[in-house]
Parts: C-alpha cells; sequence; structure tokens
C-alpha cells in the first residue's frame, strides 16, 4: 500500500525523469522499507520522503528544463525568444481532466461569490488618486438620496469631470437610483430598521456639524422610535423620509450667524414621494454630488458653505434676521456682512457655482 | 585553448548532494541504495539522500558527463534485482578533485584565522 502511494508521489516528478529513474526510485524505496521496521522508523522514512519530495521536485524539473534550454537549437538561437516544444513531454489526459475541473471548480467558485452581494465598503482613497472606473463604481454605489439627507459625511467622488457636464453624469447616475429606490427591494424588517437608527444614534457629530444641536438628535429620535412613529416604515426609503425631517427639526440651527462670505446650499426636505420619484431623487443627488465638490475650494478662499434641508431658513446678520422662503426647489443663497444677498436657482454643477461664487464674492481665492 | 572540463550549467556552483555522490563513487561502482549508504556513511549520518534527491542529482551528474551507467552483468545483487550500477567518469574525478580542493583551501584560510583548530585536518 505504501509503495503505491509512492508510486503515486513519483508522478509529481517530470515525465523524463520519472522514465528514466522511477523503477529505481522504487527499488530504493522498497529498500528503505525493508531497513525501517517499527511504526517510529517507518514514520520517520515517511517524513523523510516527503521532505526528500520537497527538495528533489525542483532539482527534478530544473534538470529537465535546463536541458531542454541548452539544446543544440536553442544555443544557436541566443538571444532571441523561442518556443520550446512539449514534444519529449506531452501532456497527458489526466493534466487536461485536472485543468478542466480546476478552471470549472474557479468558475463556480467566482460565481457563487459575485451573486451574493456584500455590503458596499468606499476605498480608503486618503492621498490616492482613484482610476476612472473606481470612480464610475462608487458613483454607481452611492447611497440612495433618501440616505444621504440624513447623513452628509458620505465620501465624495472628485475624478468625475466637472465642467459641466451633467447630462453624462445623470446617465451614469439614473440606473443606480432607479433601482435603489424600489421599494420592494429596500424592504426592512423592524431589527435592520433599528439597527439604522442605531447608527445615526451613535455617530451624530459624523452627520451634523453644529456639536450642540448634533447631541440633541440621538434622543429625538430615540424617543420617536419608543413611540413607535417609525414602526409604519418597511423599507428603507421610507425610514429615511421619516427621519430626516426628524432629524432636520432637532438639529437645525434657529438662526444661521452670518460673519463672514457664506454660500447657503438649500433644497427641501426628502418626503416619502420624493423618494419613490427618481427624478425628484436624481436631482437630490446631483445637488448633493456637486454641494459636497464644491466645500473644499470653498473653505480654501475662506468662504462658508452649508447645506440646508429646508422649506425656509432664518440667517442673522448683525442684529438684522432675515426669513428666506425659496421660490423653487433647490438653490444657492450667496451673502456677506455689507452686501445684498444673491440667490441662484438653475445652478447645475459645482464649476456653475464656483463662476457664480467669482461674480459675487469677487477673486478671493477661488479656482476653477 | 585551455580545455575546460568543468561544466558550466545545472551543476555550477556544484550542490553538495552532487559532491557526495562523486565521492561515494570515487570508491568503485555503485547503485542507487549503496550509493545512499555510502553518503551517509562518509558524511557521518549528516546527509541522507532520499529517492528524488539521489536521482535527480544523478540524472544532472549523468546528464553532465560526470558518472556513468556501467554495464550491471557481475556486480552482486543484480541477478534477482534490476539495479543500475553507476561509475565516475574522469570528468566527475576532475570536478570532484577541483571541489575538494576548494573546500581545502577555504579550511586553510579557517586555519589560519583560528576559526578551525588543526586536528580537523
Amino acid at each position: 500500500m505504501s509503495e503505491k502511494i509512492y508510486a503515486y508521489l513519483l508522478r509529481l516528478y517530470p515525465s523524463r525523469f520519472r522514465e528514466e529513474y522511477k523503477e529505481e526510485a522504487i527499488q530504493l524505496y522498497r529498500d528503505l522499507y525493508r531497513h525501517q521496521t517499527g511504526l517510529l522508523r517507518r514514520t520517520r522514512l515517511w517524513v523523510g520522503l516527503l521532505a526528500d519530495l520537497a527538495v528533489g521536485l525542483p532539482q527534478a524539473y530544473r534538470n529537465t528544463y535546463a536541458s531542454a534550454a541548452s539544446s543544440p537549437v536553442v544555443q544557436g538561437l541566443q538571444g532571441i525568444p523561442t518556443f520550446r516544444l512539449l514534444e519529449e513531454q506531452p501532456v497527458r489526459p489526466g493534466s487536461f481532466l485536472f485543468g478542466s475541473v480546476l478552471s470549472l471548480a474557479t468558475l463556480g467558485t467566482l460565481s457563487a461569490l459575485l451573486s451574493h452581494p456584500t455590503v458596499y465598503r468606499a476605498w480608503n482613497v486618503s492621498g490616492v488618486s482613484r482610476s476612472p472606473i473606481e470612480a464610475v463604481l462608487e458613483r454607481l454605489n452611492r447611497p440612495t438620496s433618501s440616505e444621504l439627507s440624513g447623513n452628509e459625511s458620505r465620501q465624495v467622488d472628485d475624478s468625475v469631470p466637472s465642467d459641466g457636464r451633467k447630462a453624462e453624469a445623470r446617465k451614469a447616475t439614473a440606473p443606480a437610483a432607479e433601482q435603489v429606490l424600489t421599494p420592494a427591494q429596500n424592504t426592512i424588517n423592524p431589527a435592520e430598521r433599528h439597527k439604522v437608527i442605531e447608527s445615526v444614534v451613535k455617530n451624530p457629530k459624523a452627520n451634523y456639524p453644529y456639536q450642540q444641536q448634533s447631541r440633541k438628535a440621538p434622543k429625538a429620535v430615540l424617543r420617536n422610535e419608543t413611540h413607535g412613529e417609525y414602526d409604519a416604515a418597511v423599507d428603507g426609503a421610507v425610514l429615511a423620509a421619516h427621519r430626516t425631517p426628524d432629524l432636520q427639526r432637532v438639529t437645525q440651527p434657529a438662526a444661521i450667524e452670518i460673519q463672514r462670505a457664506t454660500i447657503i446650499a438649500f433644497c427641501p426636505p426628502t418626503t416619502k414621494a420624493g423618494v419613490t420619484d427618481a427624478d425628484a431623487s436624481e436631482a437630490l443627488s446631483d445637488f448633493q454630488f456637486y454641494a459636497e465638490r464644491i466645500k473644499q475650494p470653498l473653505n480654501k478662499a475662506g468662504i462658508g458653505f452649508q447645506i440646508l434641508y429646508a422649506r425656509s431658513f432664518r440667517i442673522r446678520l448683525g442684529s438684522e434676521t432675515i426669513v428666506f422662503r425659496p421660490k423653487t426647489d433647490i438653490g444657492y443663497y450667496l451673502i456677506a456682512p455689507g452686501k445684498k444677498p444673491l440667490i441662484e436657482y438653475g445652478v447645475m454643477t459645482d464649476s456653475d457655482l464656483l463662476l457664480v461664487a467669482k461674480r459675487y464674492f469677487g477673486p478671493v481665492g477661488l479656482h476653477d | 585553448m585551455i580545455d575546460d572540463p568543468m561544466p558550466k550549467r545545472k551543476l555550477d556552483p556544484l550542490p553538495a548532494a552532487a559532491f557526495q555522490i562523486l565521492l561515494a563513487l570515487a570508491g568503485g561502482d555503485l547503485h542507487g541504495y549503496a550509493i545512499m549508504r555510502q553518503v551517509e556513511e562518509q558524511s557521518a549520518g549528516r546527509m541522507r539522500l532520499g529517492p528524488g534527491t539521489l536521482y535527480s542529482s544523478i540524472q544532472a551528474l549523468a546528464e553532465e558527463g560526470l558518472i556513468e551507467e556501467v554495464d550491471p552483468s557481475g556486480k552482486p545483487e543484480s541477478l534477482n534485482e534490476r539495479r543500475r550500477y553507476y561509475r565516475l567518469a574522469s570528468t566527475g574525478r576532475k570536478l570532484a578533485r577541483a571541489e575538494a580542493e576548494k573546500l581545502a583551501d577555504l579550511l586553510r584560510v579557517a586555519r589560519a584565522k583560528n576559526i578551525l583548530r588543526g586536528e580537523y585536518v
């Protein structure tokens, strides 16, 4: 039996080696086996044989292929790429079978892995630029507008062009938005609902810039959950639609204090009807996308930037308080001490907003 | 033109197992198992060649012309068992000598540097 195992192991050696030395190697094994009596010695023999296999195999292959490489034909063509013929070592039918089984197993494993969706995790991109493919993937995997309205700390895609090619951006995001917003695909059970609420409660600081206000958010959300106000939300979109105004009510500052040049990006709060409307959610998605992109250049130029989800808001400029009610849904409110406010609707991209800001504030370190 | 008997390919530098086999065959023609025993004996049990290492070394040595297979007729143990005997070729002997001299040079250096005492050589 053990001899058969050893003979089987010898099949790992190159065919030229086996052709030449297989019988002798088996004979040698017989000699060794005959002289090693007792379980301990035979175990030691097998350990030695396995170690020998690890050492002898590479050497046998090196011998076989080193001699093939030094054949007269190849020597005559040194420096020129050549092919090696397998004439002396035809591929065995067993190898074909093994290769086929291995390929099928690999394909099967890959398909099984691909058919099980996993939670999307953003790349750690600090200091590393993403490839265009990664950028598109991230765009496609962006959370729904309803989720984003309660979470402003999402990652921003900085690889998509900002030169006003909105139609292309819309084209890229539309299928994802439609797919995610289908309630049937976004159904959540009470346990999942609690998990979502818990995540909001645990990390309010990440979602709201005002520390004092963010402390109120967890209490309000937990209170609403205890009162069963979220029980009717059977899918993620509806839950987000309920949750967002709750949080906004609590966290919205009473009035925005204007002490320097500031832009307020405003958008109405998400509603249940809004989250199931693909056009509305796409518009919101674009708004959030470009708003996130412009934050950094504005901050660098010393211009404040805030995003508000409200139908109206109040601004305090010195001793004066202004109540602003937008005429249309999405827009930008530009204001600076001593200047008349400017309200812009229909700004499509971050580049467009930069132009508007330059015009209003003057060239204060703003670059395209 | 200098005739260089040293092979430059697979056995350059000469592996320890191949050198031991050349030394084992310096005492006479041997078959695989006898080579293995001889190597174990001459290395005081420090080197034990398994079948894979032994025959891949024999293959390399034979292909380089350093050892050659000999007719087993008249050899003991060859009647009932198909054993193949190997003999040290003249190039193999030269190579073994060159390798031994190289090692002897190293030993001299080691002794000069007080790494080794005289009793080893």
